[in-house]
């Protein structure tokens, strides 16, 4: 009898080459299959989260008489709902003024220390470690050079042209930075790719892999009969 | 020459191939300790006795291979030193906008650590759920933790859970984990600087967003996937999915670099020929 975990090494298996499926046939049945059900789950844990969070934190303080917070909040969420209602769309509109303001009050409040006054002190030039001062002129280079890339208010050509030099400079230290992003996100993509390709090659994976691959010679030597004829 | 309609096709049939050959033929890419995972490592060793931990997820399941590794060997650290006494628990929470599918990754790293047997639920661990809100959760958290989340995941109210005694606020923890593969700001914002130590396990492509904080102490230490994560491993004494996934990594990412050559080499070749 298969343990749990072999039953679903099974299924993970079988759901990865039903996605990769997609890779030879395009949009197929069992692409479809899989797209369909992976929205489906994703919809269903993200209701269930919200109907538990509504349970515990509106319905649960209300049942045992505790009306405040839960009560302005639970009018709060149904004037939300509002919008869908065009007469009654004004109501929802507070609430997501509502919102913002809190959202930027509790935003602005930490700010300051954090984001502005410490990220001004500027790392030595002139420390023993030479990568170390060659990193910090870097740094402080790129900063400089990115804020005069987004001031407007200066014509390039100020300053004899040396703005536009700087700006120039604060351009390619952007696409540096963009060109780092980007290579994390293929790298989460590797490795996504290298994690779900385990399944497929490890015990009791790759009897699925094995199945999976006689089926997809079988289809593909049936459809050239197919159309030979 | 093969059709235009199957290049795609055969580019990530091959990118696969690479990915997965190292799982199946192990290279032995030499892989040796950097400063950062041995900070990362001494800032949990040396945490005071009797502290309490706080792991805040933010990523999602579908980060699983990506920040679940990690994480988990963070766990595998921490749970000798509950068991030994030095530090009391863990405290798992999550403040993420897609809260619902991170406790599913909270869960899965706590059964790949095997925590619930390891560790005695409520005195030494906790699950504190989702707490809606992100960045105003968080804030409530910082200034009054108990109103903020006052029952468990399972419904158990906080004053009947040993392992929050004495915590009030935010800063009453003493070492705050991130888990996330998005930037910190909010996180900074709301706890950074409130006397928690601060580590963040982090997304490779979030580390340039990241550094700001760790230049200025704000946050103490970080772990990144697989390279830093297979380090880490190391120093904590196991060969987990970070190790294995290391290797993969180097040969992917060896196939991007080829095949950015080839498609640069391509594109010359034909801007000669049109001249």
């Amino acid at each position: 009898m298969a343990s749990y975990v072999e039953v679903e090494s099974i299924f993970y298996a079988a759901i990865v080459l039903m996605t990769w499926s997609w890779l030879y046939k395009g949009d197929n049945p069992f692409y479809k299959i899989i797209e369909h059900a992976t929205i489906g789950l994703f919809l269903a844990v993200s209701a269930q989260g919200v109907i538990q969070a509504i349970q515990t934190r509106i319905v649960g303080p209300l049942t045992v008489g505790a009306l405040f917070p839960a009560l302005p909040f639970l009018m709060l969420g149904i004037f939300t709902l509002t919008r869908m209602v065009p007469k009654l769309r004004f109501m929802s509109i507070w609430v997501i003024a509502l919102m913002s303001g809190v959202g930027t009050g509790v935003a602005v409040k930490g700010v300051v220390i954090p984001m502005i006054i410490k990220q001004t002190i500027i790392n030595p030039w002139t420390s023993p470690n030479i990568f170390s001062n060659i990193n910090n002129v870097l740094v402080w280079v790129a900063t400089i050079t990115t804020l005069i890339y987004f001031v407007y208010s200066i014509k390039r050509e100020a300053f004899g042209g040396v703005v536009r030099v700087l700006a120039e400079i604060g351009r390619i230290f952007m696409m540096l930075g963009f060109g780092v992003v980007l290579a994390g996100f293929l790298f989460v993509a590797g490795i996504n790719v290298t994690g779900v390709g385990t399944y497929l090659v490890q015990y009791p994976g790759y009897y699925v892999t094995a199945i999976g691959t006689v089926i997809l010679i079988g289809y593909i030597i049936w459809s050239r009969n197919h159309q030979k004829k | 020459m093969i059709k235009r309609e199957y290049q795609d096709s055969i580019v990530y049939i091959l990118f696969i191939f690479v990915a997965i050959l190292p799982v199946v033929y192990p290279l032995g890419i030499p892989n040796s300790v950097t400063p950062a995972a041995t900070d990362y490592y001494n800032a949990i060793k040396g945490l005071p006795q009797g502290s309490v931990v706080l792991i805040e997820v933010y990523s999602d399941i579908r980060a699983w291979f990506t920040m679940g590794p990690s994480t988990v060997a963070t766990i595998k650290q921490l749970i000798p030193m509950i068991q030994g006494g030095q530090i009391k628990g863990i405290v798992f929470t999550t403040t993420s906008d897609a809260g619902p599918l991170s406790i599913p990754l909270i869960e899965r790293m706590a059964t790949a650590t095997d925590v619930s047997s390891k560790l005695k639920y409520g005195d030494q661990w906790a699950l504190m759920g989702w707490i809606p809100g992100f960045e105003t959760a968080q804030a409530q958290m910082a200034q009054d933790f108990r109103a903020a989340v006052p029952r468990d995941y399972y419904g158990t109210a906080i004053d009947q859970l040993p392992i929050l005694n004495g915590i009030k606020k935010i800063s009453d923890f003493q070492l705050i984990i991130i888990n996330s593969d998005s930037n910190l700001d909010a996180y900074v914002r709301q706890w950074g600087g409130k006397g928690p130590k601060i580590l963040a396990n982090i997304d490779i492509s979030v580390l340039a967003l990241t550094k700001p904080y760790l230049d200025r102490g704000i946050i103490n230490g970080y772990m990144t996937p697989v390279k830093l994560t297979s380090e880490y491993e190391k120093l904590v004494g196991f060969s987990g999915f970070g190790s294995a996934l290391n290797e993969g990594q180097s040969t992917v990412q060896v196939y991007i670099v080829l095949l950015i050559i080839a498609a640069n080499v391509i594109y010359f070749r034909e801007r000669q020929r049109k001249k």
